[in-house]
């Protein structure tokens, strides 16, 4: 076979006229980059030093250009997919992003945002150098001003906050999260309850649905192996993790597994579906209560499942003293509790066909423990009562028993890793009723988003308020509340806006404090992307990139554009400064666990991380590297491919104690 | 939920929706609005400073069933006044098959702004507006300019095709804390109306007495604790930042 392209008619008259250069076709001659036959979707790791690719935008002049490799995480959505960066050898450029084949959860496959972080870390109009406000607060007017001062000038609040016993009076409020084990060690160690978040606009319905069930405020399904998948959402294209997800739910479709979809567009994803159920929005739980009830009726359940692991006769006792206790009795009452729930009454509260709802109920039921189902935000995030939704979700799974199973749903935290930090501060003692009032003792968590008028009510007042990649006037509800709440100084002392661009809520900031992307920073992820088990690293890479040169870098900002700094290492410099002699206490840890006394840099917080991550030390040994050069290399490890059946596993006296404190 | 004032959500159930159609009369234009479905080419505010993504996604108009159009006479791309309990938003309607008829839809992410005194910023995805306080919590804000093509350090701001913009939708929303879980409840009920002279695409009003008002009025629908043994949240529960135990304790 010839692999010589042919030119088109316009383009040989193009190239005749020489309105576009030689395409150089026509010698057949262009230079294979690997040898034939050797065509891959990756680079393989042993060339990632040194990879060489043309320079695209050079073509059709064959410019070889060579490359070093860095493995990083996405830092747009919440899946963080694991990145490679190409960084240019000669300019030292970052010139694009692709996907990391080593990562456990993405697998080298990302969406259109992973490859656009390089749009973002070469925004013309981004942040290089930290702003001060001049003039009233929203009036647009800003200053530069030196990070010294900065960090003087907060540090001093602070500490007279904490001194004065002010610990309420300081927030920490967070869009995108990110480095939560790392600041909730810092918020700790400054001894306040100063935690706020985004997940009352996003998650909290499902959450509490489910950990009514278990205390497991998130399922995470084995779409891989599952053999019926119900989502409720878009998850295909836009639900949590859905990268991840999404490869997995292909593949097992590709392999007979059947999907439906509520939803009330004809997404992606509900274009994919078998069975398309376009439920009125808020009548999802009454679809799923019917299911229900065709399962316990058609006796599809799991007996044993049943038997085992629900206080059914708790339930009996309670709601049906004068009943025999058995598990016959159990059931015979289950049916009578949900017998309003027919397929017909379904259908006229959601319109979904009485036929749909008897066909997937059924097949849900011959899924048995293979039936994996996934609510995140979507119809429990839009209704009231939505936390009810996933918890008839979880109901499904509880009658078919596919809770923890193969192909099943998976509590989360199986398969989620909680890093080993350093010198762990003691819990702080306080409790901000900002964040957790007397009025809501079941959310699932901080009522962020009722934050202007808790504040408008007197509530109390924030002296210190850091937004991180936060945007409440554009994203939260009410807007103009936030406005209102933001530009009174008496109700915000002092706000101070960490990002790496302009948004909404950094024009109503004192402070505006540019922050690295997803290439510019430190993190670890690890998430609940499928039945496996692992840690990812988000490394700045072009400091990486200078190691490997040999050249000792510090701080990331010295590798960084302009002045961007990464929050790991702000956090650190200003807790030092809040307690500058040390007698706060807070100082003690931001110590180096390796130099005694010393100030703790960014590097040793990780390498005391990575050294405690089961089985990476082994693996970084077998190819000659400390566990932080591992991660610094690969980007990625996977602890455990599958984590299953924990539930049927037997205890010992010293687990069962440790689950208990 | 026995034990935290709820007993009658003891078992799973189902609750109507605040915007069940029990409360909607569709013959007066009353829809449901969704208004949370995401892109899977835009996350949340921050893609904004990303050219590639903003030059594949950058309208949200609002969609609508075909029957529902041809029944209140809408035509794609009507200018539409959607009016929600504390102010409105103006938007182009997108007419389509693709939708559930009785409801519309509006997605997240686009109607990025700046004003004219704020810094050049996310030109490749913001509107500029001017913001107008008319009197006291009466907030108006109108589109001055689309996204536009302009000149600058990179040559593709230059080659900016796009000049929609879209509308900023959740600015118009009234919070709704679901009295157990805490969630904002996203969906608003809206009334549909023909834009009336002088409305632009993007503009939009917003009184936030009203939204104190409504803030109220759901807030007084909670069951505060103490829940048993004078406990602030189940100890069970998951709690982000973990105090103190006698900090669970209402005293």
């Amino acid at each position: 076979m010839s692999l010589k392209p042919k030119l088109g008619l316009i383009e040989k008259f193009a190239e005749g006229i020489g309105l576009i250069p030689k395409l150089n076709f026509e010698d057949g001659k262009i230079e294979p980059m690997n040898d034939p036959g050797d065509l891959s979707n990756y680079p393989p790791p042993e060339k990632w030093d040194d990879w060489v690719e043309y320079e695209p935008t050079k073509w059709s002049r064959k410019i070889k250009r060579h490359y070093t490799i860095v493995p990083t995480s996405c830092f747009n959505c919440e899946s963080g997919c694991g990145l490679l960066s190409y960084v240019d050898k000669e300019t030292g450029e970052v010139r694009k992003f692709e996907g990391n084949p080593y990562h456990p959860a993405s697998r080298g496959r990302i969406c259109a945002k992973g490859p656009a972080t390089i749009n973002q870390i070469k925004d013309p109009d981004r942040i290089l150098h930290p702003m001060r406000r001049v003039g009233k607060r929203g009036a647009g007017k800003w200053e530069r001003v030196s990070w010294d001062v900065v960090l003087d000038e907060i540090a001093a609040k602070i500490r007279k906050a904490i001194k004065e016993e002010r610990n309420n009076e300081i927030t920490y409020h967070v869009g995108r999260p990110g480095h939560e084990g790392f600041m909730d060690r810092v918020l700790q160690a400054w001894g306040v309850d100063g935690h706020n978040s985004h997940t009352n606009v996003c998650s909290a319905g499902a959450r509490t649905g489910f950990a009514l069930w278990d205390g497991f405020d998130r399922k995470m399904p084995d779409f891989a192996n599952a053999e019926f998948i119900l989502m409720i959402s878009a998850h295909l294209e836009s639900g949590h993790y859905f990268n991840p997800h999404a490869q997995r739910i292909i593949e097992s479709k590709n392999s007979g597994t059947k999907i439906a979809v509520m939803d009330i567009r004809l997404s992606n994803t509900a274009s994919r579906a078998d069975h398309w159920m376009a439920t009125y929005p808020g009548t999802e739980a009454a679809v799923l209560l019917a299911m229900a009830k065709i399962i316990l009726d058609e006796g599809l359940y799991n007996e044993a499942y049943l038997r085992n692991w629900i206080n059914w006769a708790a339930w009996l006792e309670a709601d049906h003293p004068k009943t025999e206790i058995s598990f016959e009795n159990f059931i015979l009452k289950l049916k009578e509790e949900y017998a309003e729930y027919t397929p017909e009454f379904a259908e006229q509260e959601s319109g979904v066909t009485t036929q749909a709802v008897v066909d997937v109920a059924r097949q849900i039921g011959r899924a048995g423990s293979r039936f994996s189902s996934i609510n995140w935000r979507s119809a429990s995030s839009g209704n009231l009562g939505g936390w009810q939704i996933a918890r008839c979700l979880q109901f499904l799974n509880v009658l078919t028993g596919s809770l923890g199973t193969k192909g099943g749903s998976l509590p989360s935290s199986w398969n989620k890793y909680s890093p080993k930090m350093p010198n762990p501060p003691p819990p702080q003692k306080y409790w901000n009723e900002l964040h957790f009032p007397k009025e809501y003792p079941l959310a699932h968590f901080e009522m962020s988003f009722l934050l202007p008028h808790f504040l408008k009510e007197g509530r109390g007042k924030i002296d210190v308020y850091f937004t991180r990649v936060f945007n409440p006037v554009w994203t939260f509800p009410d807007g103009f509340s936030w406005i209102e709440a933001l530009r009174d100084t008496e109700k915000i002392g002092l706000h101070a806006a960490l990002t790496p661009t302009w948004n909404e809520t950094a024009y109503f900031a004192d402070y505006v404090l540019p922050m690295g992307h997803a290439s510019e920073r430190h993190d670890i992820i690890s998430y609940e992307t499928h039945a496996g088990k692992w840690i990812a690293f988000r490394q700045p890479v072009l400091r990486e990139v200078a190691r490997r040169n040999g050249k000792a870098v510090k701080y990331t900002y010295e590798t960084n554009p302009g002045e961007v700094w990464e929050e790991d290492e702000f956090w650190i410099e200003l807790s030092w400064r809040i307690d500058p002699d040390g007698s706060l206490g807070i100082r003690d840890y931001f110590i180096s666990p390796y130099r005694p006394g010393e100030k703790m840099t960014v590097d040793e917080y990780y390498q005391y991380i990575f050294e405690r991550v089961p089985g990476l030390p082994e693996a970084a040994e077998k190819e000659g590297l400390t566990p932080l050069d591992y991660m610094r290399r690969f980007g990625a490890f996977e602890m455990e491919k599958e984590v299953l059946e924990l539930h049927n596993k037997v205890l010992t006296e010293q687990q069962l104690y440790e689950s208990l404190s | 939920m026995v034990d935290w004032k709820w007993p009658e959500h003891r078992l799973p159930g189902y609750i109507k929706s605040h915007i069940h159609t029990d409360g909607i009369e569709s013959e007066k234009g009353e829809f449901p609005l969704v208004p949370t479905f995401r892109l899977p080419t835009l996350i949340h505010s921050r893609s904004g400073n990303a050219k590639w993504l903003a030059e594949i996604s950058n309208r949200n108009p609002l969609w609508m069933h075909t029957s529902d159009a041809d029944r209140l006479g809408f035509k794609n791309d009507d200018l539409l006044r959607v009016n929600t309990e504390i102010g409105y938003f103006i938007v182009k309607v997108w007419v389509t098959e693709s939708m559930r008829p009785g409801v519309v839809a509006c997605s997240h992410h686009i109607g990025r702004w700046r004003r004219p005194q704020d810094p050049v910023a996310n030109r490749w995805a913001t509107n500029s507006v001017e913001i107008l306080e008319i009197e006291s919590g009466k907030w108006k804000m109108n589109v001055l300019d689309g996204i536009q093509a302009t000149e600058g350090e990179d040559s593709d701001l230059s080659r900016i095709f796009w000049r929609d913009g879209g509308v900023h939708q959740n600015i118009t929303h009234a919070v709704h804390p679901d009295p157990i879980s805490g969630m904002h409840c996203w969906h608003q009920k809206v009334r549909l109306e023909k834009a009336h002279p002088g409305d632009r695409h993007g503009d939009l009003f917003v009184d936030t007495e009203q939204s104190f008002q409504v803030y109220k009025d759901w807030l007084a629908n909670s069951r505060p604790a103490p829940g048993p043994d004078g406990l602030r949240r189940p100890l069970w529960f998951k709690r982000p930042l973990k105090p103190v135990m006698e900090k669970f304790y209402l005293k």
